[in-house]
Parts: C-alpha cells; structure tokens; sequence
C-alpha cells in the first residue's frame, strides 16, 4: 500500500512536469486544439496503468510521448477522426514524430526548451502591437471563429488567417530571439 | 550552388521573372492553405495543397510545426488550467481505481461475497456437473441483472441503495419542505425530495443544495447517484473530484462549483457555475466544460448546448416562485458553443453580476441616485460581453405573464433602430462597474471618483401586455458614431443587459403594450405590482 502511494506521488510530479509538454506535442502531430487536454488526459491514465512497465530512471516524457503518438494513431483509425485536423496533414506529422522518436536526444531537447519558450512566449505577446494584441485575445482568450472576428474587423475570415499566420511567425521569431539572448 | 538555381540562372530575364512569380504564388497558397488548417477552418483543396509542399519542401515541415507549437502554446497560456488538468488527471485515476472496487462491490452485493472467487479456485469436479453449476451461475447472473436494470429503470433506485454506505450530512437551509430542519445532522443513503428545497453540508464540506423533485443516493461521501432532479454542488476546499453519477455519465468536479439537473425522461443537464467539470459518458467519451458552460445530454443524444440556466441567489427574497423568462436562445453557431445565459429569477438588484463570461462587471446605481426602484426583484438575464461583436447577433426570449422589458443600453453611442422601434427610453441610466482599464470597451472612460471604471448604459423599456416572445438585436454603431469614434480602432458598444418585471393586468396598469415615450418617463421605472 505504501508503495503504491509513493507511486501515485511520484506520477502525479511527472504529471505536473510534463503536461505543458506533452500538450504541445499532441497539438503537434494536428490533434484539433479542444481534443489536445483530452488525449494528454488518456495518456497519462494509461500510463498509470501501465506504470510497471516503465522502468524508472529512463525518460518518462518520452514515454508518455510514445503512448501519445499510438493515441493519435488509433484516432486516426477510427472513422469521423473528429479530433485531428486534416487526416494526411495528421498522418504526416505522425510518421514524422515517429521517426524523430528513434533520436532519444531530441527527444530529452523538446522537453526541456518548452518551458523556457513558453516563459519567452510571455515576454513576446507585451511586445506585440495593440491590433495584434486584441486578435490574440479574440482568438486564443476568446476562442472566437475567425469568421466572427473578421466582422468585427471589417474584413474577411480568409485575411484574419492570414494574419494570424504573420502574428505567429512574428512569435515564432521573437521567441527564437529571445532564448538566444538567454544562450548568450 | 544547386542544379535548380543554376538553372534558373541561365533561363532569360524574362522567363526567370515568371518563375519567380510562379514560386511567389506557390509559396501565398501554402502559407494560406496552411494557415486555414492549423486555424482549424480549412477550404477544400487546403489539405492536397499542405500535404504536397510538406512532402516536397523540408523547410515547410518545420514552419508548419512551428505554427502548431505557437498556437499550442497560445491556448495553453488562454486557458491557464495547469492545476485544473493535474486534478483532471489525479480524478480519472482514481476513478479507475474506485471502479474496479465498485464493480466487485455490485457483485458482491447482488452475488455474494464469493461471486467470481470460484473461478479462482482449481476445482477438478466433475466437467458435467461443472457446465451445470456455470448454466446455473449465469441463469442467476441473467435474472439478477434483470432485476437490477428493471429496478434502475422504474426509478427504484432504492432497491440497489444497499451498494452505498451511509453519508453524515448537516442540514444548512430548508426551505418549503418538512423533511429536515436546520441544524439536523443525519446519515442518508438514499434522499427522496418530493416538495421545496434543502442544502446539505457533507464531511468534506461539499454543499449540495436540492431541489424537488429530487431522487438521489450516495455511494460513498465523493459519489452521488442522482436519478431525477436538481442539485447544485459547491465543492469548496476539500471536495475537488466530487462525482454526480446520472443515469447518462459521470460529472466530475474539478473545482469549485456546478449544477446537474436529471428529468424523468432520461435527459441530463450540466452547468458549470464556475470552475470547471468533467462529464464522462460512455456515448461521448469525456467533454471539458468550464465556467459559464452547459449541455444537455441523454441516452440518444451526444451533448448539445443548453442556452440558458437558472441561477438563484439564496441571499435573494424570492417574491416568486418561477421567472417570469422562458426559453432563452440565440442565433450564435459557433464550434463548441456552449455558453448559457445566467438567468436570475428576482435578482436584479444593486452589485448583480452583468455577464457570464465577464466575473467583475456588476450593475450598479449611479453613486448620485438609488437603485431604480422599478427594477429591484426583476429577472435577470446575464447575457454575454462577446456577443457585441456579431453583427447579425439575434436574442429571443418568451415571458409567461404580462411584464415590462428593460434593456440597459450603452449610453456612449447611438441607439439601433431595433430598440428604438419597439422600445422607449426611460431617461435613467444605470452603471455596469468594475472593469479593468485595459478593456478594449472602456476606451476613453477615465476612472470615477471612487476610481471605478464604470459604462453608463441608458434604461430603456417596453411593456408587453400578453404573454409572448421578444426578439433582441445586435449592439450596432451608427454612422454617426463611427464618425466619431474613428481614433479607437475597433470600439464597440458594450453588450447589454436585459431585465424583466411582471406587471400587473393591462386593465390594472398603463394599458399599452408599447407606451408613449412621455408617459413612460412620467411613470420612470416603478412598476405597480
């Protein structure tokens, strides 16, 4: 019993380190953004499950990255696949996480430089210009279509996309950025 | 230097600026077809267009990666939820594990505390009679599982209450009912609420306040089994991944505070008050719902939303019983809309919160003036700070009984045309306060005396003599306005609030169902009851 309280505690520090991470790799592999918190979710319960299996000392975070890739697979299996994206965009993002997978080292990398890029990340939105600012709120805080948010900004959805794309990139730089302030 | 760009070099300067455009146009529609995809809003054609450039162009796999680990991050930052998932995560953990104890439970009780156990055993009996005794055990096993699913389904729940152990609670509020008094501290396995309403305080000091008519039954203090009614749970501190276990999925707490309302035509509604919930079913899988979320639910059909939810405030006197608003609804049809209207029965009154999805703004008095008294005790709707922004944005409501409609309108700009047709401008305002200074609609409003951020809305009313429907628009601006407004970039008017008084008969009252303006400012606001 004391044993598997233990255990618990220890799982539940993993969950609290990983689950930033882990929700990033999911959205990564094109699990639509509402489904990301419920298959990080079935991740960690199936790898309590299967915690005896996990042979401590070795990289959890890739393990529970393994376990999220055959989630995703299976999702891509089912029919109506409702919580992926695109399904080859999803396929290729797969097979590509796959391969990344047989790289142990990149995989240790991923888990370490997401909280310093989301720490960045903070650093990059009160730089951003007030428009800028206003669509990040509308879009992400909000979670508005882009179709409502092209009303609101005289225009069309297609164009608020299209900006979007630029305000990530422009985050995507920032951020780069500033961890190679961090570095220097 | 690659074989293409020495080609490209040697093509004349005509033909290179053709390729050049060629590759410029190639690269706009993968930048837009992917941008549409990760947006989640992909045209057709997106996908083939995404899928070659990623297989053709490595640099195009990286900046698609790249998009998809910004926008993870952007929701991850939106939804702040890190603790919330960690509990999420620590309750279906141990929901597994409280499963496997309460299914041998089910079986111990119905079975015996030697079901399945002879399985284990290595009995070298005789084979025939082995066969018999297993035809026997699942003759047995068939007939008590029809009594078991026949009691369930009659709403004999009771039968089955013996599963669960006996929960100390403390009666906290009773109100129209005799069963419990104040103060009462019993051990309850099954609660029937036939009439009125009680507040029972847990061990854990999670507060479940009922409503009749209710049929519950505890398993244990962390899981009530509700089959028909209305329970409101407040999990405070300790109660984090309570369970509401209704007959189509589990609703788990994962802090604060929530409302499940089961009907005896197998419907299930959630609320989520504040905070957030996991429902669980074995139809849907688990669905999040957070603060100012709603569903309904059954055994046919997936979650769908549930535009409004019943709110009442204990601190309220309530002069009714019911709100005289009914069937709540819009025209919003967004992608996992799930947002309900709060509605307030007599809860209109100085420091009321104004929206669902804002927790600050309240209504509120001019600081010179008294609460309108025609106001105090009328219905409430909260409605919602993100709908200004949809241009076609409709609102319809029906009431039961005459009544007089008030909208609180922006008073910074000018009055739609859909409010000043139907509606009469009472020339009182009151104030929506207690919003931050960095709020896209409080543009150019500087802090009061008392250094609150306040939106002047007008009041304005209408009376309706019968019983019927109201159709609501969108806030607008004017010509005039946006003339006027041109240097805040994206202003609008704040959303406003909607109120209703039930009034007396027409014969009894001003005998108008859309009455002169004049007579409407003589008459300010105090309606006679």
């Amino acid at each position: 019993m004391a044993k598997k309280k233990s255990n618990t505690k220890w799982f539940m520090e993993q969950v609290e380190n990983e689950q930033s991470g882990l929700k990033g790799f999911i959205r990564m592999l094109g699990v639509r953004p509402e489904s990301v918190d419920d298959i990080a979710q079935e991740a960690f319960v199936i790898a309590y499950k299967k915690l005896t299996m996990f042979e401590r000392g070795t990289n959890f975070g890739a393990w529970l990255r393994t376990i999220a890739r055959n989630l995703v697979r299976n999702e891509l299996r089912r029919q109506g696949r409702r919580r992926v994206l695109a399904n080859d965009v999803a396929e290729f993002l797969l097979s590509r996480a796959d391969e990344k997978s047989t790289h142990p080292s990149v995989e240790v990398e991923q888990a370490e430089q997401h909280k310093q890029q989301v720490s960045a990340l903070r650093e990059c939105l009160q730089k951003l210009p007030e428009r800028s600012r206003r669509l990040v709120q509308q879009r992400y805080f909000e979670q508005l279509s882009l179709g409502v948010i092209a009303a609101d900004e005289a225009t069309n959805a297609n164009n608020v996309s299209q900006i979007l794309f630029r305000l990530r990139a422009a985050l995507s730089d920032c951020i780069q950025k500033q961890l190679g302030n961090i570095g220097t | 230097m690659t074989k293409s760009k020495q080609k490209h070099d040697s093509l004349p300067e005509h033909l290179k600026q053709k390729a050049d455009s060629v590759q410029a146009k190639e690269v706009v529609s993968f930048d837009q077809a992917m941008g549409r995809i990760v947006d989640g809003e992909p045209l057709p054609g997106d996908e083939q267009i995404v899928i070659h450039h990623l297989r053709s162009h490595p640099q195009c796999v990286q900046q698609v990666e790249c998009h998809l680990a910004i926008e993870a991050m952007l929701f991850g930052e939106a939804r702040c939820d890190a603790r919330a998932f960690v509990e999420s995560v620590r309750v279906a953990i141990e929901a597994e594990e409280t499963k496997s104890v309460f299914v041998r439970n089910v079986q111990e009780a119905v079975f015996g505390s030697t079901f399945g156990r002879s399985g284990l055993k290595c009995d070298v009996g005789d084979s025939d009679m082995q066969s018999k005794k297993w035809l026997g055990n699942a003759i047995s096993l068939v007939l008590a599982c029809s009594l078991l699913l026949a009691s369930l389904i009659a709403g004999g729940i009771w039968n089955a209450a013996a599963i669960g152990e006996p929960v100390l609670v403390e009666v906290d509020r009773v109100d129209g009912t005799n069963a419990f008094a104040v103060g009462d501290q019993v051990n309850l396995r099954a609660l029937v609420l036939p009439e009125g309403a009680v507040d029972l305080r847990l061990p854990s000091g999670v507060l479940l306040e009922c409503q009749s008519p209710l049929m519950a039954r505890f398993e244990h203090p962390m899981r009530l089994h509700l089959s028909q009614g209305r329970v409101d749970v407040d999990v405070g501190e300790e109660g984090i991944g309570f369970t509401v276990v209704t007959p189509v999925g589990e609703v788990v707490d994962l802090g604060t505070r929530f409302a499940v309302n089961a009907s005896v035509d197998g419907e299930v509604r959630v609320a989520v008050l504040s905070g957030q919930v996991e429902l669980r079913s074995q139809k849907v899988g688990t669905v999040s719902l957070i603060d100012g979320e709603a569903v309904r639910l059954s055994g046919t059909q997936g979650p769908r939303r549930l535009h409004s939810v019943e709110i009442r405030n204990h601190g309220i006197d309530h002069a009714r019983k019911d709100s005289v608003i009914h069937s709540v609804s819009d025209n919003v049809e967004l992608p996992k809309n799930r947002r309900f209207y709060g509605l307030v029965p007599c809860g209109m009154r100085d420091g009321v919160r104004a929206y669902r999805d804002r927790k600050a703004p309240r209504w509120e008095a001019d600081p010179s003036e008294d609460f309108p008294e025609g106001l105090l005790g009328a219905d409430l709707i909260q409605t919602f700070q993100t709908h200004r922004l949809q241009r076609e944005f409709q609102l319809q409501f029906s009431i039961s009984q005459p009544s007089r409609v008030y909208i609180f309108y922006d008073a910074r700009y000018s009055p739609p045309n859909w409010l000043t047709q139907d509606f009469v401008n009472t020339g009182i305002q009151i104030r929506s306060v207690g919003w931050s200074s960095t709020a896209i609609m409080t543009k150019g409003i500087d802090p009061d005396a008392w250094g609150k951020i306040a939106i002047p809305h007008d009041i304005w009313c209408r009376d309706l003599v019968h019983p019927g429907s109201v159709i609501l628009g969108p806030p607008v601006l004017s010509k005039k306005d946006l003339n006027t407004t041109s240097e805040y970039e994206g202003v609008k008017p704040s959303m406003y609030g909607i109120a209703v008084q039930p009034i007396a008969p027409p014969s009894q009252n001003i005998g108008k169902s859309v009455p002169e303006k004049s007579r409407v400012k003589a008459l300010s606001v105090s309606v006679q009851q």
